[in-house]
């Protein structure tokens, strides 16, 4: 058994390789100019993400450990194809143009060629049990066409490839079909042959047990839908098919007859996926099948990964509202990266408890944790109510801010409010848990800036004179009261009552004039 | 516009991190192997080393070892890149000394955006 994280991650490393050059050419050649080379290089591009997808899936953790046994010539094949019709895109763009975008075209297309053939090599050494012995390396059945390779990679045709015989003996097929036909020489037919590769079939003999059969069986992977059927004809179905949500996603190859080719056409433009002329070539008929549910099957993993992804999307985005203030948290994701905010007026409220310390070492740290967390949550709740911004906490300190990020022309008073309500807040609990708890609150107004700063832990956070004055009244409190700085006192003085207080002198010597706020 | 040492033995890789990163606007330095790729580093004092895990000889993690280990480089952020995307890869990275970690294949966007975030001036 050979390595297969080994061959998982090298096809991984490969299928990257030719996944990026496939970008960067489709960038190149983005210009109109070039529109002509654009349906090889995007099959080359959407055939390397085919790749890459089959590696992840097919070479998962969870079906090494089973072994893969089933699993590994279906993988090798749609492998090996998706390596041969890069090459071949590749090489035919290489020796078909020589009015390329740029100098490095030509190199890129050739290390693309080069990658798909290691690709292929690697694929071959390492999980090609059953077909290693195909001397030109081309792959019986199974093959997955991509389209837009057109004429200019004749190798891409259908036609030359496996006879039934070999396409049985594979027994790689999964998925469910269901057969739509009113002639019953026909579904048997089709039933007799897709069993036998191994699809489950389901047959309806008219349009309206068609539909029955999307809306009440189990998931149907792919429809072969007849246009010609009395009552509701084929074309009326796939109308109904298309324009439901519970159906639109399933993939519709139509049944027609070799002259019914505008008919076609309408259905393609109605959303078929493709066609089928009777009476069938088996070839034709299992590459078509095999393409169109392998479209389904990515198409169905996208949409598995895009709504992982909305469910990541969702998380993350709760995660920052607990930490950034709504219109900041928008307005990074809007991709501002930093973000500094002036405030002509705001008031800041810092809250510490008194003889924390020496609270702290009386009382266990769980216990004591507890406590803080109770009345941190008390206080985040006031908060809100109030409509003040929590800041952070540090240590056993509180900081809060009204009028930012959201102003608020009534700051001052809503600050006061939430003081008194922590105050009467801690006395509550004080009395509750028998301790004597106690805090001081300190509150200043006047302009501040607010912004986020930081690569990582970042927060929202407040600078400027206004701030620290803020602090400096939280200090000089006296336990239990609340100190407010005069820009403070002039908002609320008609509002509240106030006491003098000392003179407190902060940063560079200035004495400021302080009130305290009673109740 | 910064320097930026790529070091990875594989030389598609080389090729294509050169072309993106050099469309982004910066100059791209590539070594195809730890030991050159430390020469380099020590020559050309590159602003970020963006460092191939899974290479022959010397990897990755022993390179990263080294890089942190010297006192004139170990200022250079190291971003890890594997194509294992194993769990475990992320922890042994970073334990090596990487500051950050990608998988291959490369989501460009992405790696451009860790590369830039890196390159950041710190803020005052």
């Amino acid at each position: 058994m050979p390595d297969l994280a080994k061959t998982r991650h090298d096809l991984r490393n490969v299928a990257g390789q030719i996944l990026g050059f496939g970008e960067l050419l489709l960038e190149e050649a983005r210009d109109s100019r070039y529109s002509r080379l654009h349906p090889q290089l995007e099959t080359i591009h959407r055939t390397a993400m085919q790749m890459l997808s089959l590696v992840e899936q097919g070479l998962c953790d969870s079906r090494m450990k089973e072994g893969l046994a089933d699993n590994v010539s279906s993988l090798s094949n749609r492998l090996s194809e998706s390596a041969r019709v890069i090459a071949e895109c590749a090489e035919a763009l290489h020796t078909g143009a020589n009015d390329f975008p740029s100098e490095s075209f030509r190199a890129d297309l050739a290390r693309i060629v080069g990658t798909a053939r290691k690709a292929r090599d690697l694929v071959r050494a390492s999980l090609d049990v059953e077909t290693a012995q195909s001397a030109d390396g081309s792959v019986a059945g199974n093959r997955c066409v991509p389209e837009g390779c057109g004429d200019s990679c004749p190798e891409l045709e259908i036609g030359a490839g496996g006879t039934p015989a070999m396409l049985s003996a594979e027994s790689i097929a999964q998925g469910t079909i269901l057969v739509v036909d009113d002639l019953e020489e026909n579904r048997d037919l089709l039933h007799r042959r897709l069993s036998r590769l191994g699809y489950a079939v389901r047959m309806a003999d008219n349009g309206q047990s068609a539909l029955e059969a999307t809306a009440t069986q189990q998931p149907l992977d792919l429809i072969l839908l007849d246009i010609m059927m009395p009552g509701l004809n084929g074309i009326d179905v796939l109308h109904r098919l298309k324009a439901s949500p519970a159906t639109q996603h399933i993939p519709v190859i139509m049944l027609s007859s070799a002259d019914q080719i505008e008919t076609v056409v309408r259905c393609i433009k109605l959303g078929a996926d493709d066609f089928l002329a009777k009476p069938f070539n088996e070839t034709l008929l299992m590459a078509r099948i095999e393409s169109s549910l392998s479209k389904k099957r990515l198409r169905d993993q996208e949409s598995a990964f895009l709504r992982r992804l909305q469910i990541e999307q969702e998380t993350s985005e709760r995660l920052l509202l607990n930490i950034l203030p709504k219109p900041i948290a928008e307005r990074l994701k809007q991709g501002e990266k930093i973000i500094a905010d002036s405030f002509a007026d705001a008031t800041v409220l810092f809250s510490d408890f008194v003889n924390f310390t020496h609270l702290s070492s009386d009382t266990p740290p769980k216990e004591l944790v507890g406590n803080l967390n109770e009345i941190f949550s008390a206080f985040d709740y006031l908060c809100e109510q109030q409509g003040l911004e929590k800041i952070k906490t540090i240590g056993d300190g509180y900081m809060a801010v009204s009028g930012v990020p959201t102003p608020n022309p009534d700051h001052a008073e809503a600050a006061a409010k939430l003081a008194l309500a922590m105050q009467a807040e801690t006395a509550g609990f004080a009395e509750r848990v028998k301790q004597p708890f106690q805090i001081r609150i300190g509150l200043n107004s006047g302009p501040v800036v607010a912004g986020v700063i930081g690569a990582r832990k970042f927060a929202y956070d407040l600078w400027g004179d206004n701030v620290n004055i803020a602090k400096h009244m939280e200090a000089s409190a006296p336990p239990g009261g609340i100190l407010v700085a005069q820009a403070t006192y002039e908002r609320l003085r008609d509002r509240h009552a106030f006491q003098p207080a000392q003179l407190v002198r902060v940063k560079g010597g200035v004495e400021m004039a302080t009130y305290l706020l009673t109740p | 516009m910064a320097k930026i040492l790529y070091i990875d033995d594989t030389e598609n890789n080389r090729i294509l991190v050169a072309r993106r990163l050099g469309k982004s606007g910066h100059n791209v330095l590539t070594a195809e192997s730890a030991r050159q790729g430390l020469a380099l580093a020590s020559s050309e004092k590159p602003d970020i080393i963006l460092m191939d895990m899974g290479m022959p000889d010397m990897d990755g993690w022993a390179a990263t070892r080294q890089l942190k280990n010297d006192p004139a480089l170990r200022h250079i952020p190291v971003i890890a890149l594997t194509a294992h995307a194993m769990q475990g890869d992320r922890e042994k990275s970073l334990q090596a000394g990487c500051d950050d970690y990608e998988t291959k294949p490369f989501d460009f966007p992405r790696l451009i955006e860790k590369i830039e975030a890196r390159l950041a001036p710190p803020p005052t």
